[in-house]
């Protein structure tokens, strides 16, 4: 099951429906969410980061449980932060502030783990490459960093290196709107767009520029196709721009060069994109609070969800097992084992000491890493044993001495047996033999 | 009559009682009978599996079969009872060991009803003298728990029977000293703890006292060792809370912490095992009672300091690997694994290599030193086993911790000289590789590398190229650039070491085993990281080192080969190896993305001479290679029908677009129209021709415009028609560029007239496939990375 969730900067909380049925979920209650600033934690809870008014000086960040529309853990950060993103795994959160720093949570304790100054503005944009190890970050100043997390962790780094980040890409002249990140590890390519009317790729093994884009209005989202051979830029004049990449282009074309066409439905500027591999959707929200599900095989529009009158900024596309409704509410059990929420995330870094005494919190609910089979045992251990009888091992023989011993006592008595009734024969004899004697001397005496 | 009373076939189900009593007049002993071939009995369980005699199901509903089979089984029971009973002790044995074969074959109606009659019976067995019936009852015992935990209904009868039990088997841990008894009372216990861990809750401490008194004693094989440390690592299972898991693992790290001390005594490193309880027990807070007893006041540790050496290490490898069990196993609850422990003890004997601090006064005589430098390398082993273990279970949750591990790596790998423990060092940095990815590859890369280079120089090959020396040059000088002069000392080191013994002895000789676990990092390094810049140009010597080692692994060692086989190395690791070394070699020629890579005619040579091992997994292995490096000589440039559905732009501006409305958006199954409004397409670029997948289909028509009454189009059209097995359900397609074009020659051909923009980049008529491909690749994409021919290398 594939859910669209999708979250407003008006406060209209969180939509969630089935991409594919169309039917809605629950919808979470008070959500304001900045751009980028709605993510699913290791697919277990949704978390959002949330718009406030200018003047107050911590932010919030607040989580839904999956099953229950209403805010479930409250967290109070030491700014307002704007982006948010989490990895693969669900273990870290991260949160662009206001002023440029990010934070890194962990998330089953809540601690902060690491605070750094990352941009001079604030950072509106957070990416987690493929395989989780490096963090892109975009900010208002136009600046997008890359940074390895073990570098960002190590604490000695800054006696061998400069600067914390892995590489810094300047090529943008107004705030970075949407960043994404390919497929391929090392050799994966970022896609940032801007305010400018530029996207941009980046390389990131050469740390450079390898295409620059110049759109006819400024993108606000951009959406990978999976096979990498075109970008989807959803523009502010309402139209979702398609730009080749791995492919081959025409050299003219109405828009600009690499700009093959675009998908067109004369709505308000678009503001999020996603792209769902299942069916090849492609789903765009926008300013008039409509979200559109497009089949990029034939560009039509094949589904709208309306989400509300304000403007949709954010969408998620979650994979999620199909909860069992039923048992769930009639078991007391199951419910006892609804997984709870982690704890709010900590507004301050702990001191070092404080750490070493927690440990890392593993979760229960990753994969079974052993196999519950059980094999018999019995058939096993008698071959063993049998082998054992027929090699005379010490047991084997142990076993054998029990059983001459048996034997021994069962022939004992057999022995006493026969003896009885040899005895018993002897006595008869004599006897007889006596008492014939007897009669025969009685008879010779007589005679 | 009933000697013709003859079945259908083997399968027929009628024959299975009537085999059941076949079985038991013949061959199943009774208490007349004389027992005399064991091996009969074996016969007997295996005849009584393969027909499935015990299962009284068949499809049949025929009540007189199932009567018949029902008493059959019924008096083969009563037969086990009897034996049971009977007091020659191998009768009573069979009886035990059929019983379990019963409790694990019967049907589950059967065994339901009857399985507390079966334990009572064993149930006095296991307190004999005979060890020999004890083992056989603790299997089965062992058996009908096993098959009593898959039934959910009885949990609680089951759990009122296992309390029964319980007792009997802590006593034979107690007790018992023989390694099968042990291994059966250990099962058990196992089994009695993931399927009722209620009953052991209240036998919880004496349990534990048990099982730790047995890893201490000393007098256990390093099997049963190891089952020991597995079932001391299931333990906190049976209470299943939080607190139970930290306290365990909190009294084997402190144990461990304290007989490492008994070890490291004299060294002066002492202060490192106080540095540790400070990690491990929060400030204000009692240490826990010592490991195996339940209060603090009885000293179990008296015991083990009288204990010898290697004692010691035998308990205290035991306790790591039972640590390495706790952290990896599921636990039905979320505990805090105390991180910063357990990569302390990591460190403290990782950096442990026996040496004496040369500033003090040593405080050890040289027979203490002998004998603990006999022992650490099985201290190293587990250490490192530990640490791959605690990489696998925390995954991304290490990073925090991630520099200090690389750091604590990079310097053992440095020192490490031992064959057996580099595999292993190989082994962690793989998984550190594997479960942090990029980041982590990136900073293990050098290292892994100059290790490898090392690991995999071919010193004793006739037939390398590579000549030692050029590689200690090559990496004297890179470590000049990049100004880290630890390393070169270390490496020349080992080169010195080995030169002078490479020709005439077997001890250079690097074993296979270490070659296939260095090829296996290098792989992994090579698929997450292989597209790090090489600036220090390590990418050529590794595509010529892995060529080399590819080449050489071709070649079978010959009988004669002494170095090979004096190193105990079977033919299968052989093959292991040759595979290794082609896996490597195909990682570095696909993760090449900065240059050409140029031994690739030398690879393809390799891989097609792979190929011709025909049914072996090296062959296999080739096929796939080279399928998969198909991609790299011919880069596909494929056209973009399926983003294009819409003309980009038009030629000629008299050309007339008529709009088609309806339009098919989900092709074969679902018949249903969408319209679309005029506005949902773009308005000039709209030539768009419904097709549906087959051409003739009768719903469809589709609408002439002025073009295609041209000869071009016409042509194009001909060329459209797609072959039916793509699962296309494009409904709209387009004439020119949007055609899939399934020969790129004849459709360039076709489409160059009526279309401009691609008859630029199809000047050519009559160029094959491959060359086209390249030729546009460079043409269009002079800046995308897949296509970019940058020479950066070595520059």
């Amino acid at each position: 099951m594939v859910l669209l969730v999708a979250s407003s900067s008006i406060d209209s909380g969180i939509g969630c429906w089935d991409l594919h049925t169309g039917a809605e979920h629950l919808r979470y209650k008070s959500c304001a969410s900045p751009p980028h600033g709605l993510v699913c934690v290791g697919e277990k809870f949704l978390a959002c980061s949330q718009l406030r008014d200018a003047a107050a000086t911590a932010g919030s960040v607040l989580y839904w449980s999956w099953c229950k529309p209403q805010v479930e853990v409250k967290s109070f950060p030491a700014e307002p932060i704007m982006a948010l993103a989490s990895n693969n795994e669900g273990t870290y959160i991260v949160g662009g502030g206001f002023s440029g720093d990010i934070y890194l949570w962990e998330v089953l304790s809540g601690r902060l783990l690491k605070k750094w100054h990352a941009h001079y503005r604030a950072v509106t944009c957070l990416v987690f490459s493929e395989d989780d190890s490096l963090l892109i970050s975009g900010s208002e100043d136009g600046c997008i960093r890359v940074w390895s997390l073990i570098t960002v962790f190590d604490d000695g780094w800054q006696r061998e290196a400069k600067h914390l980040y892995e590489h810094s890409f300047t090529g943008h002249n107004l705030p970075v709107t949407d960043i994404v990140v390919g497929y391929g590890g090392f050799n994966a390519i970022i896609i940032s767009s801007s305010v400018d009317r530029t996207c941009k790729v980046w390389s990131l093994s050469k740390g450079k520029l390898l295409r620059n884009i110049i759109f006819p209005s400024i993108i606000d989202a951009i959406a990978l196709d999976p096979g990498e051979h075109v970008f989807y830029g959803g523009g502010r004049d309402g139209k979702i721009y398609t730009a080749a990449l791995n492919a081959k282009c025409p050299s003219s074309s109405d828009y600009g060069l690499h700009i093959l066409g675009s998908l067109s439905n004369q709505s308000k500027s678009v503001t999020s994109l996603a792209y769902c591999s299942s069916g090849n959707l492609l789903i765009s929200g926008s300013e008039d609070g409509a979200i559109r599900v497009w089949d990029t095989r034939t560009n039509n529009v094949i589904r709208v969800f309306r989400h509300s009158k304000g403007p949709v900024n954010n969408i998620l596309l979650v994979q999620q097992q199909p909860l069992p409704k039923s048992q769930s509410t009639s078991q007391g059990s199951l419910r006892k084992h609804r997984p709870i929420l982690p704890p709010a995330l900590a507004k301050f870094e702990n001191s070092k000491d404080e750490d070493e005494y927690t440990g890392v919190i593993i979760d229960p609910s990753g994969p079974p890493k052993e196999s519950m089979e059980f094999s018999f045992l019995s058939s096993h251990v008698m071959d063993n044993q049998i082998t054992e009888l027929q090699q005379q091992g010490s047991a084997a023989t142990e076993m054998e001495l029990e059983r001459l011993k048996h034997d021994y006592g069962k022939s004992k008595q057999m022995l006493q047996h026969w003896r009885k009734m040899y005895d018993n024969l002897h006595q008869f004899c004599v006897n007889e033999l006596l008492d014939g004697n007897q009669t025969k001397n009685i008879e010779g005496n007589s005679t | 009559m009933a000697a013709f009373n003859l079945v259908a076939d083997m399968y027929d189900p009628a024959l299975k009682p009537r085999l059941l009593h076949k079985l038991l007049r013949e061959h199943v002993p009774d208490d007349k009978r004389a027992f005399s071939d064991y091996s009969e009995l074996s016969n007997v369980v295996s005849m009584v599996t393969s027909h499935d005699l015990l299962s009284e199901s068949s499809s049949s509903k025929d009540q007189k079969l199932i009567d018949s089979w029902k008493s059959a089984v019924d008096s083969w029971v009563n037969r086990l009872f009897l034996l049971l009973s009977n007091d020659m002790p191998d009768k009573c044995w069979a009886g035990i060991i059929l019983l379990g074969v019963t409790c694990q074959r019967c049907s589950s109606s059967r065994f339901l009803a009857s399985y507390t009659e079966w334990l009572h019976k064993l149930l006095p067995h296991m307190q004999t003298d005979s060890q020999f019936l004890k083992v056989a009852s603790c299997a089965s015992i062992y058996d009908l728990f096993s098959r009593l935990g898959r039934f959910q209904s009885v949990k609680k009868d089951g759990t009122s029977c296992a309390g029964k039990v319980i007792q009997p088997v802590i006593k034979l841990l107690h007790d018992d000293n023989t390694e099968a008894v042990l291994d059966n009372a250990v099962n058990l216990l196992c089994t009695l703890i993931d399927f009722f861990p209620f009953t052991i809750h209240r036998h919880y401490d004496s349990a534990e006292a048990a099982i730790v008194s047995k890893i201490f004693s000393g007098k256990c094989s390093s099997n049963m060792l190891k089952k020991l440390a597995r079932c001391l690592a299931s333990l906190p299972k049976s209470k299943g809370d939080e607190d139970s898991w930290s306290l365990l693992i909190q009294k084997i790290l402190l144990s461990i912490n304290s007989q490492l001390n008994e070890v490291f005594q004299g060294i002066g490193e002492d202060s490192k095992g106080s540095e540790f309880v400070r990690l491990l027990i929060l400030p204000g807070k009692d240490p826990p009672p010592p490991l195996g007893c339940c209060s603090s006041s009885e000293g179990s540790l008296d015991k083990i300091k009288k204990s010898s050496e290697r004692m010691l290490i035998s308990s205290i490898s035991t306790l790591m690997v039972c640590c390495s069990t706790m952290i990896t196993s599921s636990y039905n609850h979320q505990v805090a694994v105390p991180i910063r422990p357990l990569l302390a003890l990591v460190e403290r004997v990782l950096t442990m290599d026996g040496s004496l601090p040369p500033t003090s006064v040593p405080f050890m005589t040289s027979l203490q030193q002998e004998s603990m430098c006999l022992e650490l390398p099985v201290l190293h082993s587990v250490s490192l086993d530990l640490l791959v273990a605690i990489v696998k279970s925390l995954r991304s949750q290490l990073l925090p911790h991630a520099a200090s591990i690389v750091r604590l790596t990079v310097k053992y790998f440095k020192k490490c000289v031992s064959a057996e423990l580099r595999v292993k060092v190989y082994a962690v940095a793989k998984s550190l590789m594997m479960s942090l990815g990029v980041g982590m590859a990136a900073s293990l890369s050098r290292d892994v590398i100059d290790n490898v280079l090392v690991d995999l120089n071919p010193v004793n090959n006739e037939s390398s190229a590579v000549n030692p020396k050029d590689t200690q040059r090559d990496s004297s000088q890179h470590h000049n650039k990049r100004k880290r002069p630890s390393v070169p000392t270390s490496m020349k080191g080992q080169h010195e070491r080995n030169e002078p013994e490479d020709i005439t002895s077997s001890c250079s000789y690097t074993s296979v085993h270490l070659r296939i676990a260095a090829l296996e990092a290098l792989k992994t390094l090579l698929t997450s990281a292989g597209a790090l810049r090489s600036e220090e140009g390590w990418r050529a010597k590794i595509e010529h080192l892995l060529i080399t080692t590819a080449t050489s692994s071709l070649e079978w060692p010959r009988a004669s080969d002494d170095t090979f086989f004096q190193a105990n190395e079977s033919i299968g690791v052989w093959v292991d190896y040759q595979l290794a070394a082609f896996h490597a070699l195909l990682a570095s020629f696909l993760s090449a993305v900065h240059v050409r890579p140029l031994a690739l005619a030398q690879g393809l040579e390799l891989f097609r001479k792979g190929k011709q091992e025909n049914g072996t997994k090296l062959g296999e292995f080739c096929a796939h290679a080279l399928l998969a490096m198909e991609v790299l000589i011919h880069p596909r440039v494929l056209p973009l029908s399926d983003f294009l559905p819409l003309r980009l732009s038009s030629p000629e501006p008299q050309a007339a677009f008529k709009f088609q409305e309806d339009l098919y958006f989900n092709s074969n199954d679902s018949r249903k129209l969408l319209k679309v409004g005029t506005q949902s397409m773009e308005q000039r670029a709209s030539e768009a021709l419904i097709r549906d997948d087959v051409l003739d289909n009768n719903e469809m028509t589709y609408s002439p415009s002025n073009d295609i009454e041209n000869e071009p189009s016409a042509n194009a059209l001909a060329n459209i028609e797609r072959p039916k097995r793509t699962e296309q359900t494009t409904a709209a397609a387009i004439s020119e560029e949007g055609v899939v074009a399934q020969d790129d020659v004849v459709f360039a051909n076709a489409s160059m007239n009526s279309s401009p923009i691609s008859s630029k980049s199809y000047k050519i008529e009559d160029f094959g496939r491959d060359s086209s491909s390249n030729l546009l690749l460079e043409d269009d994409f002079p800046d995308i990375i897949d296509a970019d021919p940058d020479t950066d290398y070595e520059e």
